[in-house]
């Protein structure tokens, strides 16, 4: 596998172990906090723009590091999505399973479950959520979770009900496995390499998700930060500070980009029926 | 068999609307008393007396929900707590903001969109085609606030050419739809060049080549509108990422559309204005869908007469 891995994908992984790397170092490179502010470095630019070296990526209204809060906020931020983006693989698996299992009305009724949500635009849900119970951590992982989450019900079931009918399936039940034996031992791995595309498909865009809300100012709140967070901190001192909103920008641009390509890559590795859609 | 598909087309739709319904009068209930919710602080005893028995909050559950139907289909949607008018009324007044944007946008990604897909299925593997489908895969990473905020800093701060923010001019609008619009735009480049690569490669094509047709006509007279069937489908399949962009874009520009009008609702937690403003969202939503069903018909003949 890895050496038919183009050379775009090996520096997609490139760039993307740096980028961790940098933020995993981050606190041993910078002495600063992401809350100490410095009232007499305000507003400084970036070095080699005017600033200085204590500053790598400037300051921002209130004299923080940049840098510092870039690497934390990315920390934020890709923990979120993570966390979000497996509880809804693990959650949605099981809702297709149990979908698969029992067939029948309950089938029906939580297939007809995933229909609406995939006929509607997540962030509508997602507000209704925010603005009826309120802005909290635990509810803005959640939402990660709930994105999405209706691509792996169809995937599972799907596969469920394909493979009951193979002989390794009716193989394993003679030999007295339970179903759910059945579901989890020997069916969930067959679908592994599916359900990595699918991860890995729908990753970045629980990351731009994220980013959305919390530019918004509806995800994640202070003092805890993430990428979209700083972004929208900077959105009002676009005039005169445009490092603060263009740097976690683009930082987060770069994760997208890069998760989606590998994602693309995979797709097409793992299911040589799949025509590339563009190269 | 076609008044059959109509029918139950009509059904599903029904059926989404009212699971629309159902989850705001869920999320409603479980979050406490309605009347707080969906009048203003300053309701007089008498208001919500009559709030209570318009709104039937002391009969049972079921007649709650059938009255709160009820309520919504005369265009209730309960009052603004932060400046008390009826909900609906500032969202009619905002909605022809966000069409005109939402028109425009969609109007912008057509335009450079399908053309560009067709350019690249006739390129096919050469340098035109890698560079568009490049383009289009950024055009997808690319969030689109960050693509607002490179916009203004380029040509409102930089070029100082066009308005950062509002509405009122042409120029005024450019901006924002471009950002609305380019999203959708890269999704249908790469939709519309898999629909021509599909139709290009049939026998009727070589037919037309054969009997002498100009290319120009071979490609829009032959291929597109076979290619037509998915390219519809992406277009009104895009409708939600232009209803969820339009939240984003909106508030990055200080639109006053909907779309802002929510994140500001969703921000003070007005939730008569939140929940009038989802329903409305979501039921364009669900009525756009089925518009780009029944469009299926009429573009191919095929379709209609098989079921």
């Amino acid at each position: 596998m890895l050496r038919s891995m183009p050379w775009s994908i090996r520096l997609t992984f490139l760039l993307l172990f740096l980028l961790v790397v940098v933020a995993l170092l981050a606190p041993l490179l910078t002495p600063y906090g992401i809350a100490d502010q410095s009232l007499l470095a305000r507003l400084k630019p970036p070095m080699y723009l005017g600033g200085v070296p204590d500053h790598p990526m400037g300051t921002d209204r209130l004299g923080r590091d940049i840098f510092s809060r870039l690497a934390f906020g990315f920390k934020v931020s890709v923990a979120v999505a993570l966390l979000g983006t497996v509880m809804g693989a693990v959650f949605g698996c099981a809702v297709g399973f149990i979908a698969a299992h029992f067939r029948g009305w309950a089938e029906e009724a939580l297939m007809m479950v995933v229909d609406m949500q995939a006929s509607l635009p997540f962030i509508l849900i997602a507000l209704t959520l925010l603005a009826f119970f309120g802005n909290s951590l635990a509810l803005t992982v959640m939402l990660m979770a709930l994105y999405g989450w209706e691509n792996y019900a169809r995937l599972a079931r799907g596969v469920v009900l394909s493979a009951v009918a193979q002989p390794y399936a009716e193989a394993v039940t003679t030999l007295g496995a339970t179903p759910w034996r059945l579901y989890f031992r020997h069916i969930l791995p067959n679908i592994m390499g599916v359900l990595i595309v699918q991860v890995t498909l729908t990753f970045p865009q629980i990351i731009l998700l994220e980013s959305a809300l919390s530019f918004l100012g509806l995800g994640i709140q202070p003092p805890l930060t993430s990428l979209g967070q700083i972004m929208g901190d900077g959105r009002d001192y676009l005039s005169t500070a445009w490092w603060i909103s263009v740097i976690p920008g683009a930082v987060i641009f770069i994760i997208a980009l890069a998760v989606s390509l590998i994602g693309d890559w995979l797709r097409d590795r793992l299911d040589p029926t799949l025509k590339r859609e563009f190269g | 068999m076609r008044t059959r598909f109509w029918i139950s087309r009509l059904l599903r739709t029904l059926v989404t609307i009212c699971f629309v319904v159902t989850f705001t009068f869920v999320v409603l209930r479980t979050t406490g008393d309605p009347v707080v919710a969906l009048l203003s602080p300053d309701a007089l005893p008498s208001e919500i007396e009559q709030f209570r028995i318009q709104w039937k909050l002391d009969r049972p559950m079921i007649e709650q929900y059938i009255s709160y139907g009820a309520n919504l289909l005369t265009g209730d949607f309960g009052r603004s707590y932060q400046d008390g008018r009826p909900a609906l009324q500032s969202i009619l007044e905002r909605l022809p903001n966000t069409l005109l944007l939402g028109g425009f946008s969609y109007l912008i990604a057509i335009l450079i969109g399908i053309p560009s897909g067709i350019v690249a299925a006739l390129n096919r593997g050469r340098l035109i085609d890698r560079a568009v489908m490049s383009l289009a895969v950024f055009g997808f990473a690319m969030p689109n606030f960050f693509l607002g905020i490179l916009l203004i800093l380029a040509f409102s701060f930089g070029l100082r050419m066009l308005p950062s923010a509002g509405m009122g001019t042409f120029s005024h609008l450019l901006m924002p739809s471009f950002t609305l619009g380019i999203y959708v735009a890269g999704t249908l480049a790469r939709f519309t060049r898999s629909a021509m690569l599909e139709v290009l490669d049939k026998p009727y094509m070589k037919l037309a080549r054969a009997k002498g047709a100009a290319p120009f006509r071979r490609v829009f007279v032959h291929a597109l509108p076979n290619a037509s069937i998915p390219i519809v489908t992406i277009v009104g399949l895009n409708l939600g990422s232009l209803v969820s962009g339009a939240v984003v874009v909106e508030t990055v520009f200080g639109w006053p559309g909907i779309g802002r009008l929510l994140v500001t609702a969703v921000t003070a937690r007005d939730l008569a204005l939140v929940q009038g403003l989802v329903l409305v969202m979501s039921i364009f939503m669900i009525v756009s869908n089925l518009v780009v069903d029944l469009a299926y018909g009429i573009l191919d003949p095929r379709i209609r007469s098989s079921r």
